[in-house]
């Protein structure tokens, strides 16, 4: 009996995957779960609707199956993962059923947090705090209302999303604004107590620089809210058409190489931004980064609207605007809409813009609604020209920067006290010399400090086997006290989904490099080949048409240190669909993950750059299978090391040969 | 459909809103839609007080009209369709519109603050909604500006005062 289905849904409280059984019971292994022969389909469609009506599930649906064996199993791969759980994690979901016991609800909370009036390195005004807890009591209303059925589904999910709640693949996922990637010590523990108490004790870094949790109730995340706010975290705009967390440099207020440390901007950017009366329900999502550096770290030409801050012949501040540029189904370069902007005008023009998008934005097709494609339609010199005019019609005492309140903000932000030190460290040389681990991931994971005797640290979250961005509970305490002893008390999240301890005293590099590796965090990947953002891909994600954690891992594998380290800069990214979450197209080596006849096929770039010389990669050819694709990319990799001359990276070579060059690699593959 | 005041109480509504297709009927408070102007003019020999436009159209139609109107109707499409925002702060700040701003729609007791702080001052309340959020939803905004929330509102208010 081939011709049978399913019926899952998401069990409305708790998210938990669930089947329902020949008596039109919802159960929660597929062993329990019935296969509907067609004529039975229909009763049990009935009998889903009723429970949907009843506000005990979410969306159930049909899902075509097959006996093997005896046992009944879904056809397709994402419902077997839903039967089972995250492939790259077996600890976890159904299959890890009778392994786990339930995370106790009775551990105390920790003191710390809820004490300190600042939590974070921005310190909010009081009211902010009082604002993030009546939002979080807000929303216990609003899960009230729908856990009793006063809202259904599709009004709730309106307020849900606006709190950073989604409904993915295995239940429900919370994804938590960390603005312009910055934290403190305090804050990081706040994210762990969240992981260990309410989740399954790890948290998922993305590259908006936020932190998902991928387990949590439905009845849990108001209090889930609550405890964020008493740490002045918040996760509000991490989802909906609105104006997303804004992102910057990982090294921001660090970084030799930066001119202005944008997360002031950044954070006048968060405030206007946060429930703005006008944008909030925009045609689609709308992405902001901003970057202080002439070295772009931030990925700025591929954002909704990207900032390059800088500073003109009389030292003022000002600011180069990109708009339009983005990633996903149409990937495009963002366009130079201003070469110079006066400072006090940031916000001024910031609103021009988004009035021209959503005024004309395209609401008929998700697909075409994002800014890039109306600035395609209208040609860049029409959009510009509509910018302008709309920013010159803007009040006149509206909303201008002024230097006071630049100021202000400025002063709000902790200083990190750092000491004066002398620019060399005879210890820290000698460790370097001394030991070539050591040596190896300074030269690797490290980048100079504008200050004389500091140093910033990137912690990789990408160890052999691990999964790109995942970061445990227990290694957040460690890294948070990592930042309170060496870091004066910052860490950093990157959009490539590492950590980063941004202000170590080189005399203290040594002794916090050990501390690392003796957690396992000390891999010296960082710009390798290994260093691959992922998405969660279909491992978690109801989006995904394929897997992407498990391809990141494999082509991993197929390199070791030494061969890495000979290969040099090289990033590779992997989304597991279109919309290019893991910025696949940007990538040295691109992967897409694409669903062919209901197998996993991996579609290459090659060539992409989300630096100073931004490019989109190009495809190389047709897809190659999930089993076939390592070897393909380690043939890539063989055919640089071939033509490559003195000095040049993946990138250069590329540019310098060529697509054609590498096109060999799929004649062969399968 | 209840006509709903910015402090989110329900008030008797005395405008009566023109349907799209029908034959046009004169009223002394009538709301027609922005294509019936001409015809309730020639009609009625008296130009309708009020009009009611969608939030995509463009405003340009509306502009020359708003010396004579009392109230403008702005149509959501649907309740995450926020074109009528932007459209309403054009008509307000841009063109010095005076009259009532009436916000109609599938919309959400949790946009009342928005709808507000863009200018609008009346709502054409749909039925799926209690009355009493409206109310609650008055009251917290007015909670909510009792106290600026962040630095940068605070300051830019005592700038522009």
């Amino acid at each position: 009996m081939n011709d049978c289905q399913l019926i899952c849904a998401n069990r409305l409280d708790d998210g938990a995957v669930v089947w329902l059984d020949a008596e039109h019971q919802w159960v929660e292994t597929l062993a329990q779960a019935s296969a509907f022969a067609p004529q039975q389909l229909l009763a049990a469609q009935a009998a889903a609707q009723r429970a949907v009506d009843a506000n005990l599930v979410v969306g159930p649906l049909p899902c075509a199956a097959r006996r093997v064996d005896g046992v009944v199993e879904p056809i397709e791969l994402r419902e077997r993962l839903r039967a089972r759980g995250p492939s790259v994690r077996t600890d976890l979901g159904k299959q890890a059923a009778r392994l786990s016991p339930p995370a106790s609800a009775a551990q105390p909370r920790p003191v710390i947090a809820a004490q300190v009036e600042h939590a974070g390195v921005y310190r909010y005004d009081p009211f902010e705090r009082d604002y993030l807890k009546a939002r979080a009591r807000e929303f216990e209303q609003q899960v009230a209302r729908r856990l009793s059925g006063e809202l259904d589904e599709e009004a709730f999910k309106v307020y849900r999303l606006m709190n950073g709640l989604y409904l993915q693949l295995h239940g429900y996922m919370l994804r938590v604004a960390i603005p312009y990637g910055t934290l403190s010590a305090i804050q990081l523990r706040q994210l762990a107590y969240v992981a260990s108490t309410y989740d399954k004790g790890y948290g998922h870094l993305t590259t908006r620089q936020n932190i998902q949790f991928n387990w949590p109730h439905l009845s849990d995340t108001p209090e889930i809210l609550s405890v964020l706010a008493d740490a002045d975290l918040h996760c509000i705009q991490t989802s909906g058409n609105c104006i997303r967390n804004v992102t910057t440099d990982h090294f921001a207020g660090a970084a030799q190489d930066e001119v202005i440390d944008p997360r002031v901007h950044a954070e006048i950017l968060r405030q206007w931004s946060t429930d703005h009366p006008e944008f909030t329900y925009l045609p689609r999502k709308f992405k902001i980064a901003i970057t202080g550096s002439p070295i772009d770290r931030a990925a700025v030409r591929f954002h909704d609207i990207g900032i390059l801050a800088t500073r003109n012949d009389q030292g003022q501040v000002g600011f180069q605007i990109y708009a339009g540029g983005g990633l996903g189904r149409t990937p495009i370069v963002g366009t130079l809409v201003r070469g110079w902007l006066a400072e006090r005008d940031l916000l001024r023009y910031v609103e021009a813009i988004l009035r021209v998008y959503n005024s004309l934005g395209r609401r008929d097709n998700l697909y075409k609604a994002r800014i890039k494609i109306l600035v395609r339609e209208l040609k860049p010199a029409k959009f510009i020209e509509m910018i302008e005019a709309e920013f010159a019609s803007l009040p006149a005492d509206h909303q201008h920067l002024e230097p006071g309140i630049v100021q202000a903000i400025h002063e709000r932000f902790v200083k990190p006290a750092f000491a004066e030190l002398p620019g060399i460290c005879e210890d820290y040389l000698n460790a370097r010399t001394a030991d070539a681990e050591f040596a190896f991931w300074v030269r690797n994971n490290t980048h100079p400090h504008k200050k004389r005797g500091y140093i910033s640290a990137v912690i990789s979250l990408k160890p052999q086997g691990g999964i790109p961005g995942d970061v445990s509970a227990h290694e957040m305490l460690l890294i948070a006290d990592l930042a309170e002893a060496h870091s004066l008390n910052e860490i950093r999240v990157s959009h490539e989904q590492n950590l980063v301890l941004p202000h170590v005293r080189l005399s203290e590099l040594y002794q916090v490099w050990q501390a690392l590796r003796g957690a396992g965090l000390a891999t010296a990947n960082v710009n390798l080949i290994s260093d691959s953002i992922a998405c969660p891909g279909m491992d978690y994600c109801s989006l995904a048409t394929a897997r992407s954690v498990p391809v990141a891992q494999r082509i991993a594998q197929r390199f070791d240190e030494a061969q890495q380290r000979e290969i040099g800069e090289l990033k590779l990214n992997v989304s597991g669909c279109i919309n290019a979450c893991a910025h696949h197209h940007v990538a040295h080596i691109g992967i897409l993950g694409l669903d062919k006849a209901g197998h996993e096929n991996y579609q290459i770039t090659l060539g992409g750059s989300a630096a100073e010389d931004a490019a989109v990669g190009t495809i190389l050819g047709r897809s190659v299978s999930y089993e076939a694709l390592p070897e393909v990319v380690e043939a890539i990799v063989a055919i640089y090391l071939r033509e490559r001359v003195e000095g040049e990276r993946f990138l250069d070579t590329y540019r310098r040969v060529g697509i054609d060059v590498f096109k060999e690699v799929l004649r062969d593959a399968h | 459909m209840t006509l709903i005041d910015r402090n989110g109480l329900p008030v008797t509504d005395l405008w009566l809103y023109q349907q799209q297709d029908a034959p046009l009927v004169l009223a002394e408070r009538c709301v027609i839609r922005l294509e019936q102007w001409d015809e309730y003019l020639s009609q009625f020999g008296a130009p309708a007080q009020g009009v009611r436009i969608s939030g995509e159209q463009d405003p340009a139609g509306v502009l020359a009209l708003l010396a004579q109107l009392e109230v403008i109707v702005i149509d959501f499409a649907k309740s995450r369709d926020g074109r009528g925002f932007t459209l309403a702060r054009l008509l307000r700040d841009r063109h010095a519109f005076a009259g009532d701003l009436r916000a109609a729609g599938p919309l959400l007791p949790d946009q009342f603050s928005m709808l507000l702080q863009c200018g609008f001052t009346s709502l054409l309340a749909p039925a799926t909604v209690p009355l009493v959020r409206w109310q609650d939803a008055a009251r917290a905004r007015l909670q909510a500006q009792a106290r600026p929330r962040t630095l940068l509102e605070r300051l830019s208010l005592s700038n522009e005062a």
